[in-house]
């Protein structure tokens, strides 16, 4: 059973854009989307409307640095010092590669971050570039293994 | 020896000290008696004692003049009285001698420390008694005196009254300057004597000792410039000669009597005008005949001389006063425009600032700047100047009025000013304000020389011109001192400048401050403005791209045309939103001050540009590069930016050359990089270093024009400038520079 992606975005374009990325990298895994980051915890923690949801952690959190009511740094930080989240692979998605709070995030511990690239289909190949990286690919496509993944802590 | 008519000969001419002559003049007689004892102790060989002087011996004043009760009263009045009568004080007495008949000797008194002095006076021949009603005349002078408007009017009235008083033929008031040499400024005369108006004399005329022996004596006589003097004998031994200082039958040294027979002066008297316990001048009085002048005259002239030194103080204190509210208006006119301009000196006018200190020239220096005003030496004349006034002026303020005694550069300077009054702003700055003033003799060649008219009518007169050319060589480089008023207006007005020096200072700090903030403010602005708007272009891109990707082929050629459009516009807009995202950021960030390598940079940066264009032709040369201070980061990203626009801009040259050279310079590094590309019209230099600003399409040459605006920033921030030449079709030079001792700016200030 594939775990599925948790995909945390609270702007609607930006989150369009990306689900649609996702599909066209054929990403067999069910995609969760939450749009701030008190609805992200509510996921990971299985509390309030997701307390039902069947047991497991994502396979990969993709989380937005600026998000309303609990922002991306704080979420990681609960997901970091949770006894059951706290490897939980995490990737940020940031809006340039300015930002200040990818240091705290580095410290942190986050796995890698994605800078919302200007061109679209850029985004599509980073994109993939993190399923194969997370193997969460349905069939891995030719020659997908690059060197050149970005990784956090570069 | 100068030709002054009351001149004092003093020094080895003389072995008896002025106030100890040991004689008296012959119109009267002379008795000394001790206070302690009352008993005789000297009498002037004149004086009829039976048996000599030594009969004399023991015996008491009263009894030897047999004083009337009420005259012994006035005597013990005089005798408990300290020494506080400057003058010799009426016995309302007389005394008749039992040897010369009936003559009447109208006796005087005074003590001057142990020693009780009477001297008798024989009465004045008939002619030369005071009218009856002088008493009445002199109340009416006092009158007019306190009513007269100017010092000139007042010197006047003086010099004819005690003319019409004693008889005179020539009466005049002789001023001293503040070096003591000295002007007659006011004369009352018949043809007897020649004038004397206006005649300057110098110090020596008039020596130290007899100046000083002026303040104690007020009032002198000699009445005949041709005396046989009659000596004074001590009773005994044992008394030491007489101090005569106050006795007006004290003898005169037989020089100066011959000096004035030589002058034609037969007789003379006068007074010491006093100004505040200092001798301002004498009143002078003499004839061309012995004359003698009634005790009673004496007295008027006296009084008359003490109402003159009264009314010199008041007038003198108003004037002063007047003075320094006549330049506390000036200073006041000169603040407000001072205050009003940016920088002080803008709000000077040439007429205010040398009225402020009667002056004739002013300067202003600061730094190598130098203003002038009026008749103010050149400027290297003044920086010299400044840096000799430097360590004397501590204290904030100079003055000097023989500027050609103390400063050893006056060959230098052209117009050879006396008077000096400096004071420094600021020594750090180097800012100080100094007034000139001409010398003396200059002033007076201006007015004309008074002496012109002179009749020389006989060589036993005197000569005028003498006195003139001997004052003139004494006053030489001297200039009329600084009045108190004027020192003050110059203290006033450098504490007021020093204020708004540094009121100015301080609202230029906090403009400089408040633009800087600004400039932050802008810069975070518009980091975050980029920031902001890289998410809308970076959906518009989005969604473009995906309905290319999936909708294309429901487009027609023209709806696919739009498109594309689209999509290169968005991706040109998030171009150009990350470019100034990393031109913002850069002047954010703070400058690192270390040691940079020019040349291995350029090198590194021609390596890699090689690299790139390996199908190009491009000679290179990169000369010798200094070590620079600065931030490695951003001047490795200026040599990218100005190498690789001499590549791109030389590419459509056959062999492209690039030469990166250093220049020599004093205190700073100047690098040049020039290239023989298409160069550019110098018209439009100016925006070859503005954002975005391109003088060639995109179609010529690639490029979002920021390239030069980061170049700038970069050399900006280190303090540095950056410049261009160039010609359409010629290639290009740029050029920047680099302080040495590089403090530049932490954040950034357009300048």
């Amino acid at each position: 059973m594939l775990k599925p992606i948790l995909l945390v975005e609270d702007n609607a374009d930006d989150l369009e854009l990306a689900l649609r990325a996702l599909a066209k990298t054929n990403l067999a895994n069910e995609v969760i989307t939450a749009r701030d980051g008190e609805q992200a915890l509510l996921y990971l923690l299985r509390e309030g409307s997701f307390a039902d949801r069947p047991p497991g952690n994502p396979a990969v959190v993709l989380l937005d640095l600026k998000l309303p009511k609990v922002d991306g740094i704080e979420v990681l930080q609960r997901i970091r010092t949770h006894k059951e989240l706290h490897a939980v692979p995490v990737v940020m998605l940031t809006a340039s590669r300015m930002e200040s709070d990818l240091t705290r995030a580095y410290n942190l511990g986050v796995n890698a971050y994605v800078v919302k690239p200007m061109n679209f289909m850029d985004f599509i190949e980073a994109v993939r570039e993190l399923g194969v990286f997370w193997a969460v690919l349905n069939e891995p496509p030719p020659g997908s293994f690059k060197s050149a993944i970005r990784k956090s802590g570069n | 020896m100068s030709a002054a008519p009351f001149t004092f000969t003093f020094g080895n001419c003389d072995s008896d000290p002025v106030n100890i002559p040991e004689a008296i003049q012959p119109h009267g007689f002379l008795l000394a008696a001790s206070v302690e004892s009352g008993h005789i102790t000297h009498a002037s060989r004149n004086f009829p004692a039976q048996g000599g002087g030594a009969s004399l011996l023991g015996q008491s004043l009263k009894s030897v003049l047999s004083l009337s009760p009420g005259a012994a009263i006035l005597l013990d009045d005089v005798v408990v009285t300290p020494d506080l009568a400057p003058r010799p004080i009426s016995l309302q007495a007389s005394w008749k001698s039992p040897d010369k008949g009936d003559s009447e000797y109208h006796l005087l008194i005074h003590r001057r420390h142990g020693t009780l002095f009477v001297e008798g006076e024989l009465p004045l021949p008939v002619s030369d008694r005071m009218p009856a009603d002088q008493t009445r005349l002199l109340d009416a002078l006092l009158l007019r005196m306190g009513n007269v408007t100017t010092l000139g009017d007042l010197c006047r009235l003086v010099t004819d009254e005690m003319r019409r008083i004693t008889g005179f033929d020539r009466v005049l008031i002789y001023q001293f300057d503040a070096e003591w040499n000295g002007s007659v400024i006011a004369e009352s005369r018949n043809d007897a004597l020649p004038a004397y108006l206006h005649h300057r004399f110098p110090a020596a005329d008039i020596p130290k000792p007899a100046r000083d022996f002026y303040h104690i004596n007020r009032m002198r006589l000699i009445a005949s410039s041709d005396f046989t003097p009659v000596p004074i004998q001590a009773v005994s031994d044992q008394f030491a000669p007489l101090d005569l200082t106050h006795a007006f039958l004290r003898s005169i040294s037989p020089i100066h009597l011959e000096y004035m027979r030589n002058m034609g002066t037969g007789s003379s008297m006068s007074v010491s005008l006093m100004l505040e316990g200092k001798l301002w001048g004498l009143l002078s009085c003499h004839s061309a005949q012995p004359r003698r002048v009634p005790f009673a005259s004496r007295m008027a002239c006296d009084l008359i001389g003490n109402i003159f030194s009264l009314q010199l103080a008041t007038r003198e204190r108003a004037r002063l006063l007047a003075r320094q509210v006549e330049l506390r208006f000036v200073l006041s006119r000169l603040i407000v425009q001072m205050a009003k301009a940016t920088d002080f000196v803008d709000g000077l006018n040439e007429a205010d600032t040398l009225a402020l200190t009667g002056a004739h020239g002013a300067a202003v220096m600061r730094g190598d700047s130098c203003y002038r005003f009026g008749q103010a030496p050149q400027k290297a004349e003044l920086l010299l100047l400044r840096d000799w006034l430097a360590p004397r002026c501590e204290n904030g303020v100079f003055s000097t009025h023989c500027l050609g005694e103390i400063y050893p550069h006056m060959s230098g300077i052209a117009d050879f000013p006396g008077g000096l009054l400096a004071v420094s702003i600021s020594p750090a700055e180097k800012l100080y304000v100094v007034w000139f003033r001409a010398e003396q003799i200059q002033t007076i060649l201006w007015g004309g020389d008074p002496h012109q008219n002179t009749r020389q009518a006989d060589g036993l007169r005197m000569n005028p011109r003498k006195s003139f050319e001997s004052w003139a060589e004494k006053v030489r480089g001297h200039a009329l001192p600084w009045e108190p008023a004027e020192i003050d207006a110059a203290e006033n007005f450098r504490k007021e400048v020093v204020d708004l020096v540094l009121l100015q200072m301080a609202e230029k700090a906090t403009m400089m401050a408040e633009l800087q903030r600004m400039n932050h403010e802008l810069e975070a602005f518009a980091y975050t403005v980029s920031h902001d708007l890289r998410a809308p272009f970076r959906h518009i891109h989005g969604f473009a791209e995906l309905l290319h990707l999936e909708k294309r082929a429901q487009l027609d050629e023209d709806g696919r045309h739009y498109l594309h459009r689209i999509l290169s516009a968005a991706q040109h807009a998030g171009d150009l939103v990350d470019t100034l995202l990393s031109f913002s950021r850069m002047n954010l960030t703070s400058l690192e001050q270390k040691p940079v390598d020019l040349h291995a940079i350029f090198g590194a940066e021609r390596t890699a540009l090689t690299e790139r264009n390996k199908t190009r032709a491009i000679q290179w040369t990169v000369a010798d590069l200094p070590r620079v201070t600065g931030d490695a980061k951003l001047l490795r990203i200026a040599a990218q930016n100005l190498l690789e626009n001499a590549v791109k801009y030389t590419s459509l040259q056959p062999i492209a050359t690039i030469e990166v050279q250093s220049h020599p310079a004093s205190n700073e590094w100047v690098i040049s990089i020039r290239d023989n590309g298409i160069g550019f019209d110098m018209r439009y230099v100016e925006k070859l270093f503005g954002i975005f600003q391109r003088l060639h399409s995109s179609e010529e040459f690639s490029g979002l024009g920021i390239g030069l605006a980061t170049v700038k920033r970069i050399i900006q921030r280190h303090g540095g400038r950056i410049w261009a030449e160039g010609a359409p079709g010629a290639g290009a030079i740029f050029y920047f520079s680099l302080p040495r001792q590089s403090s530049p700016s932490p954040t950034p200030a357009h300048a």
